[in-house]
């Protein structure tokens, strides 16, 4: 893994320079991956409901988090601009850690925030927050989803019963897509 | 069955069932056309429908990249038979999953097709979009293949056959039945129709039928038919009259082109109907009249009627003396359409008719001959009868005189036996001169000139009546004299008669105490009569046609004294007036005689008289 907390224009550059480099596959890989996994948040927010009263208005942005380092550049901001989900705009909010942490929908938590994953469960415990976890690990079982690579391939794995405990209604067909945990079963 | 009823029956099954099988296909056809139309869009309905369901379901594999799921939503279309390939595609129109799985990626388009449906090559191209809470995620690409569909329109196609056929099945059975109620009094009208005109048997008729259309033709027909048959018998009478008849019966049409010759025109020309019908009348014609027809078909064309008598030719070339009456024939409209020629043989008729002038003149001439003999026979015979009685006077005239002197001068020395001798010659030559003087008279009325003046029979009755008042002295005798007419004759005759007749009548009633001698006028026979009626002793009607000839008499001179002479001259005085006497009597009963005379009938006014005209009743 890269670090992902280098600036755009150093991040294209570097990219640029990889492709000058006739390594650049590796390079664009980590981007791609991130670039779909913005796709993915952006369309978690849209197999996900809220509980109507989530929202001050019916046109109230749905806040998506990152918790710890931003990994996507600015994919995510690109993936959402413009967009809306059942009328609501996206927006993106960054938080340094758990105690950071404000009034959101989604909450990513990028890789080196994992450590602090009780606490920022804590944080959001009893919220409508859908909490989506950059890894699966053994900390992150409590988290509701769970991105997996696999083969150069992005899957996730869902916790269904977090989710419903968190009064959040996930989408069947999210979790006919997502990697065979199915509700209510143990994560190890 | 003859060909013609067959072919009216086939007419109308072949009409019925033309109609049935047009109306039938028309509406299979639109049946079809509709079904297959509603069919196509219901199927691309309902295709639409399930890849909107597909698609959606489809959305989240899209959504998060996951071609296994997408392949198993894919997969579930199998159970939709018609759905042959099906495939989604990303947002940027990469073919993302295909199904079925074993399809090589060549079989389906390398980009998104653009959204829509579309019939292709029997088979349904749909493409749709595949969206996730108005976010487009993908395209849904979805192939079927219309096998089914038109199978069902292969089935359908065929059980509008199986109808059709059942149908016209149908209509065959009843327009073959129905067709009878039509075509049977049709048929039964062309039979009748068909005995008419071959055996001209115009005494059958068609079957009476309800009052439809057709009835009222088969009345029509039969209503004509009792016309014709009418029409046959008076043709038939008319024919024999003309085919029976002595004359030569000929029709031509205007130009003089012969149409009809009758078995009398045989016999007189010669020609057979068959030699000569077609062709011109001229052959008929005298050479020495060739204009004759010409004038003869204008005056029948102007609608008259003409009759000549002229000479024809016939076919040996002898001429015959024909009288032709020709007259226009006219159609029922009144337009003069050809000319009847009706020529009778007068060839016999002339001859008669020279014979009877050549027999009359002879008559004439020996009529007057004769007439000439007898006249001067007669006046030979008067001549010598007056001569005679002329002559006879003289010698009557000195016995008298000389049995006067006798008597006178030697009345005494006479026995009385020569004196009553004397007495009977003298009585006799006194007989004998008034004999001889009637016969004169007779005589002279025969001869003497009629003077005709107007005279009136009542002034002539009475200046009679005083005559003869000497005669009737001391007699009872009732004079009943009816209004009597003026006429023209001659007074002196006329008087002579009424004188003869009247004294006749106051002698015969002699020996009535009562004597009623009447005078009157009646009408008999259509007829002025005039009559003088008695009621003496009249005379036996046996003798009747003795009365008016010279010396008969019908009593014996002791009773009744007169000549014999005096009803002859009564007779030839009315002769002589143009008129006739008779007489009418019963022994003891009277006598009535009764003449006319000319210009009775129509008398001259009578001029007033003196005294009264009417009726009178007076004695003497």
């Amino acid at each position: 893994m890269f670090d992902v907390r280098c600036s755009v224009p150093f991040l294209i550059l570097i990219a640029f320079a990889i492709l000058i480099l006739s390594i650049g596959n590796a390079a664009a890989q980590v981007s791609r991956e991130y670039q779909l996994k913005a796709v993915f948040l952006y369309n978690f927010a849209q197999f996900a409901d809220w509980p109507t009263n989530t929202f001050a208005e019916t046109n109230s942005p749905i806040v998506i988090g990152i918790v710890g380092p931003d990994p996507f550049g600015p994919a995510l901001e690109e993936t959402i601009h413009g967009e809306t989900v059942a009328g609501h705009p996206l927006a993106v909010r960054h938080y340094a850690r758990a105690a950071d942490i404000q009034t959101c929908h989604l909450l990513f938590i990028s890789q080196p925030a994992i450590r602090e994953a009780n606490e920022i469960l804590n944080a959001v415990k009893g919220k409508p927050v859908l909490t989506v976890s950059d890894l699966d690990t053994a900390a992150t079982s409590q988290i509701m989803i769970r991105f997996v690579v696999e083969n150069n391939k992005v899957h996730f794995r869902i916790n269904a019963e977090a989710a419903r405990a968190a009064n959040l209604t996930l989408s069947s067909k999210l979790l006919r897509v997502a990697e065979g945990t199915p509700s209510g079963r143990a994560q190890p | 069955m003859k060909p013609s009823n067959l072919s009216i029956k086939r007419k109308i099954i072949f009409i019925t069932m033309l109609t049935s099988i047009i109306v039938l296909t028309v509406a299979v056809t639109a049946f079809l056309t509709y079904d297959v139309t509603t069919f196509r869009e219901s199927l691309s309905r309902s295709i639409t429908t399930l890849g909107q369901v597909a698609g959606e379901n489809s959305s989240g594999s899209l959504a998060f990249n996951n071609d296994k799921d997408a392949a198993d939503v894919l997969n579930s279309l199998r159970f939709e038979p018609q759905i042959i390939k099906a495939a989604l595609y990303t947002t940027d129109g990469k073919l993302f999953v295909s199904y079925p799985t074993n399809a090589p990626a060549t079989a389906f388009p390398d980009k998104a097709p653009s959204v829509g449906h579309v019939f292709k090559n029997g088979h349904l191209f749909v493409c749709l979009p595949a969206f996730r809470e108005n976010n487009l995620k993908g395209y849904l690409y979805l192939e079927s293949d219309l096998r089914y569909f038109y199978d069902r329109v292969k089935i359908y196609a065929a059980i509008a056959a199986l109808i059709m056929f059942g149908s016209v099945i149908v209509a065959l059975v009843l327009a073959n039945r129905l067709q009878k109620r039509l075509s049977e009094p049709i048929i039964a009208l062309a039979d009748t129709a068909r005995i008419v005109s071959e055996r001209r048997d115009y005494s059958v008729r068609a079957p009476k039928l309800p009052p439809d259309e057709l009835g009222v033709l088969t009345d029509a027909f039969n209503e004509m038919l009792a016309r014709i048959e009418h029409h046959a018998i008076t043709s038939a009478f008319l024919s024999a009259i003309v085919e029976s008849s002595d004359d030569a019966i000929i029709g031509k049409d205007l130009t003089g082109k012969v149409v009809s010759w009758n078995a009398g025109a045989e016999r007189m020309f010669g020609y057979t109907a068959a030699e000569i019908v077609g062709t011109s009348i001229e052959r008929l014609l005298a050479p020495d009249r060739p204009d004759e027809e010409r004038r003869i078909l204008e005056n029948a064309r102007r609608g008259e009627t003409h009759l000549y008598e002229t000479v024809r030719i016939r076919k040996n070339g002898t001429p015959v003396d024909v009288s032709l009456s020709v007259s226009p024939i006219r159609d029922a409209h009144g337009s003069i359409v050809g000319v009847s020629s009706i020529a009778r043989d007068i060839t016999e008729r002339k001859r008669f008719e020279d014979e009877i002038l050549k027999l009359n003149a002879e008559l004439e001439h020996r009529v007057q001959m004769r007439t000439a003999e007898l006249t001067s026979a007669n006046q030979e015979l008067e001549a010598f009868t007056y001569s005679v009685a002329h002559d006879l006077r003289a010698p009557l005239r000195h016995i008298d005189a000389f049995t006067r002197i006798l008597q006178e001068d030697f009345a005494g020395s006479f026995p009385p036996e020569a004196a009553q001798l004397l007495e009977t010659i003298r009585r006799g030559s006194e007989n004998m001169s008034r004999l001889v003087n009637d016969l004169l008279n007779l005589a002279h009325v025969g001869r003497q000139e009629l003077k005709r003046e107007p005279t009136p029979l009542n002034t002539l009755v009475e200046e009679v009546i005083a005559d003869l008042k000497g005669e009737v002295a001391g007699r009872d005798i009732e004079w009943k004299i009816a209004n009597l007419p003026t006429i023209e004759g001659d007074p002196g005759l006329l008087k002579q008669v009424f004188a003869n007749l009247l004294s006749n009548a106051a002698k015969y009633s002699r020996p009535r105490e009562h004597a009623i001698i009447e005078i009157g006028l009646r009408k008999m026979n259509d007829e002025t009569v005039l009559f003088i009626r008695d009621n003496g002793v009249g005379f036996n009607m046996k003798y009747a046609d003795k009365l008016f000839g010279v010396f008969q008499r019908l009593h014996r001179a002791e009773e009744f004294e007169g000549t014999g002479v005096g009803l002859a001259i009564v007779e030839r005085v009315i002769k002589r007036h143009g008129g006739h006497i008779w007489a009418e009597s019963e022994v003891d009963k009277g006598a009535t005689f009764y003449f006319t005379l000319d210009g009775l009938d129509r008398p001259k006014p009578t001029l007033p008289l003196r005294g009264a005209i009417s009726p009178s009743t007076r004695r003497v």
